[in-house]
């Protein structure tokens, strides 16, 4: 392909493809490969060398960052950020508070912005509705503070406010702990970790994208049925079993 | 704790348990040898439900695996990384070189790659093509009926292709390609860039009575419990143990220095117990350092005043890590995907190999690419990019409530992307040294680095990403990680992030311009050999571990011969 072809259909591309987002739904079935398998009985502490251990101990000697007042918060930001739909529960009924509660002593430097950004919440609730305490909102009157800091500069080279980034930092936590997560990871539809034998995508999904014709590669792949015979090659490797 | 301490004398004292002190361990105790491995970590089986990262969930780490505390993530089954607590290196000026660790018996080889690639014929007389470097002082052919080997002993599925560079072998079939994989296959092909099944060590077939087959979780960088993966403890070090080879274990031990006799002979490794903090002394007919080249060349430097063996002035020179640059995309056709669990093998199925003609570019060497994405298992870091996503499509980046969710849902397993793995030209003026001014924990003098990529690089990685940019365009995706220019050198990596340092001890015939011969022993010691990646003179556009084997088991069978003939 010619290079300045390559690039041009680059530029024009992002705009022409927003429409896909508003064609139909998901796949139903989210059944997750190895659910009911039992519990790992080995606890996560026993893979930890002595030096991680260690300083996990000094991580949860400091937990709980957070307040029971600003926990209250984070549990309502997660749910404004997903919220329990059909398909999945709301975010904070997954953990994620935990999680960000965690990880702020894991990463220090996620400490001032979360800080400052809850400090934000409580002086936009004053100023907007004479009620310092965002808790004490009704629903709508916090949703009308989170449209204000919900939404990112198109330009991504632009440095958003500091309330715009807060969000930003809660949306990115709240959406990998929730996706991390038992329920999320259900939610999501990922069916592996589980032991299985590979053996290239189904069929129709082969067929829907267009993969065909391609005999000679997949030829030279692993019939897993044979897969308990002992390799055996002849000199010049040759693969005979 | 015990503390075990060396009472004889070996007939081999390796240190390091990775490839090649593994290999050199098993090669040598199946001859009859007693051996002692030195390792600085503890002891490490795959199999050892405790310690197994293998198989388990992201919610079962506080952290949900993030890179906080170990460096690829919390079941990464590397204990050690870029840092090590009472372990420091030091940077020359204008340096910034990352200097991987794994602390604990089979060292890097349990969370590795398994690209278990061949150097190719031109890979050995690069300098004959191009005019630059060193050429080794071995062959391909020299090598060849140990790659041979390797691959009957070990386990790596691929497929012959008869590509002049990147030769055949003795392949176990590979695993069918993923549905982003077969877009990587048909936006390389448009591009005229060859792409073949991977060459990667794990069992899609078998091989012994002993070893587990693949069943495909993808997680081979957790070391795998079966021991369908190639590690040096489960694939070397317990089969010879088992098969009744004299292995003794020194864990937790870190070596310090190399002591020699009046006759120039070595006698002793010299090390410290991580256990008492105390001094000892091992000795051995042979002294192997398998340390890897950057802790080999610190052994080395710090045995003697101005280094043990190093009249040619060259270990810790010509330090040379793989070149990478990498750019990822998303993939509007795999939205909406069908959910089916294809983790598969640890990394990719298809991979392209070096497919141009330098002479024909501003750049003298040659990288491969490697390819990954799909639907893999949610982790730390999971929906961090969904602002890049929806700019790429036209939405208002950001948001919340049950349309993002959606969203979310909708772009899972839509990401592709392509790593470059180049090889970089050995430079006398990239090396490690002993730092005076400071030392470990254990009291050993520390190594300082001095490195810098030159213009081939830089060129190299410009290739990479105009390449990367027009196969991902050609799959019909819109790059998310942008393209990077010469303001960032084109998104090259630090050296040593590649972890394939290689060159700080280099073979050669000539005393004057290398540091050992061809078979790793040192010009100036006769009964100490070095079998990890220290001896390459150049690294090639492949990654080191196979070629580090190869020699590994050549430089044993030297030894065995050797001692046969009364030479050691």
């Amino acid at each position: 392909m010619d290079r300045r072809e390559s690039i041009k259909s680059l530029l024009i591309g992002a705009a022409a493809t927003s429409a896909l987002f508003t064609a139909a739904g998901c796949e139903a079935d989210t059944t997750l490969a190895g659910e009911t398998a039992a519990e790992n009985p080995f606890p996560y502490e026993g893979t930890r060398i002595p030096e991680e251990l260690r300083r996990d101990a000094r991580l949860h000697a400091n937990a709980p960052f957070f307040s029971e007042s600003e926990r209250k918060i984070l549990d309502r930001l997660a749910d404004i950020i997903l919220p329990a739909d059909e398909q999945g529960p709301a975010a904070s009924a997954t953990g994620v508070t935990d999680f960000i509660d965690f990880m702020t002593l894991d990463f220090p430097d996620f400490q001032l912005p979360l800080r400052g950004g809850l400090a934000w919440l409580s002086r936009a609730s004053l100023q907007r509705f004479d009620q310092n305490d965002f808790m004490a909102l009704t629903e709508e009157q916090q949703i009308a503070i989170i449209e204000e800091i919900a939404y990112l500069p198109e330009d991504p080279a632009e440095i958003p406010e500091p309330e715009i980034a807060f969000f930003d930092l809660m949306r990115r936590l709240v959406t990998t702990g929730y996706f991390t997560s038992k329920e999320g990871i259900k939610d999501l539809g990922y069916k592996g970790n589980a032991p299985n034998l590979w053996d290239g995508p189904p069929e129709e999904v082969l067929r829907k994208h267009g993969i065909t014709g391609e005999e000679e590669w997949l030829s030279k792949c692993i019939d897993q049925d044979t897969r308990n015979e002992m390799a055996e090659w002849d000199e010049n490797g040759n693969l005979l079993t | 704790m015990e503390i075990k301490k060396p009472t004889k004398t070996y007939d081999a004292v390796i240190v390091g348990s990775g490839a090649g002190g593994g290999m050199t361990a098993k090669v040598l105790a199946e001859q009859g040898l007693s051996v002692a491995i030195v390792e600085a970590g503890p002891f490490f089986d795959p199999a050892d439900p405790v310690t197994k990262t293998q198989m388990r969930w992201p919610y079962e780490s506080p952290r949900r695996g993030a890179g906080t505390q170990r460096d690829f993530g919390d079941f990464d089954m590397a204990w050690g990384g870029w840092e090590i607590e009472g372990e420091p290196y030091t940077q020359g000026e204008g340096t910034d070189f990352r200097w991987f660790r794994s602390r604990m018996l089979g060292g890097r080889t349990n969370h590795w790659g398994r690209i278990s690639l061949r150097f190719g014929p031109d890979d050995f007389r690069r300098k004959d093509i191009d005019g630059l470097g060193a050429n080794w002082p071995i062959s391909y052919e020299d090598v060849k009926p140990y790659y041979d080997k390797v691959d009957k002993l070990i386990g790596v599925f691929g497929t012959n292709e008869g590509l002049p560079n990147d030769p055949d072998g003795f392949f176990l079939p590979p695993p069918k390609p993923r549905l982003h994989e077969w877009y990587y296959i048909k936006g390389a092909r448009k591009s005229g860039v060859t792409v073949i099944p991977s060459r990667m060590s794990m069992l899609t077939k078998r091989i012994n009575k002993e070893r587990g087959l693949c069943f495909y979780c993808g997680q081979c960088g957790r070391s795998c419990m079966v021991y369908a993966d190639f590690s040096s403890g489960s694939c070397l070090i317990f089969p010879a143990q088992k098969a009744g080879g004299q292995i003794d274990l020194f864990v937790n031990c870190m070596a310090r220095s190399v002591e020699t006799g009046p006759d120039g002979k070595a006698k002793a490794v010299s090390y410290v117990n991580k256990a008492d903090r105390q001094e000892y002394q091992i000795k051995g007919r042979v002294i192997v350092l398998a340390a890897s080249a950057c802790s080999t060349a610190r052994i080395l430097l710090n045995s003697k005043e101005g280094g043990l063996g190093n009249g040619s002035g060259l270990i810790g020179r010509y330090l040379h890590d793989s070149t990478g640059s990498s750019m990822y995309g998303f993939l509007p056709d795999l939205m909406d995907r069908d959910r089916y669990n294809e983790d598969g093998v640890g990394g990719m199925h298809v991979y392209s190999p070096w497919w141009e003609d330098n002479k024909k570019l501003d750049f003298p060497r040659g990288y491969h690419i490697e390819v990954w994405g799909g639907q893999s298992m949610p982790k730390y870091g999971h929906g961090f990019n969904q602002a890049e996503v929806q700019r790429a499509l036209g939405i208002t980046p950001g948001g919340y409530g049950k349309k993002y969710k959606e969203e979310l849902r909708r772009i899972y397993g839509a990401f592709v992307g392509m790593s470059g793995r180049g090889e970089s030209v050995a430079q006398y003026d990239n090396y490690c040294e002993i730092d005076p001014s400071k030392v470990d924990e254990w009291g050993i003098p520390v190594l300082r680095f001095h490195y810098k990529w030159t213009d081939y690089e830089r060129r190299q990685a410009r290739h990479m990403q105009d390449t990367f940019e027009e196969i991902l365009t050609n799959m019909g995706a819109k790059i998310l990680s942008g393209k990077k220019t010469a303001a960032n050198d084109y998104g090259l990596n630090k050296p040593g992030e590649i972890i394939h340092e290689v060159g700080t001890a280099r073979m050669g015939d000539d005393p004057k311009t290398s540091v050992t011969n061809s078979y790793g022993r040192l010009h100036e010691v006769p009964n100490l050999f070095i079998t990890d990646a220290a001896t390459f003179p150049s690294q090639a556009d492949k990654n080191p571990t196979w070629t580090i084997m190869a020699l590994a088991w050549r430089t044993s069978d030297h030894i065995i011969s050797e001692l046969k003939k009364m030479n050691l």
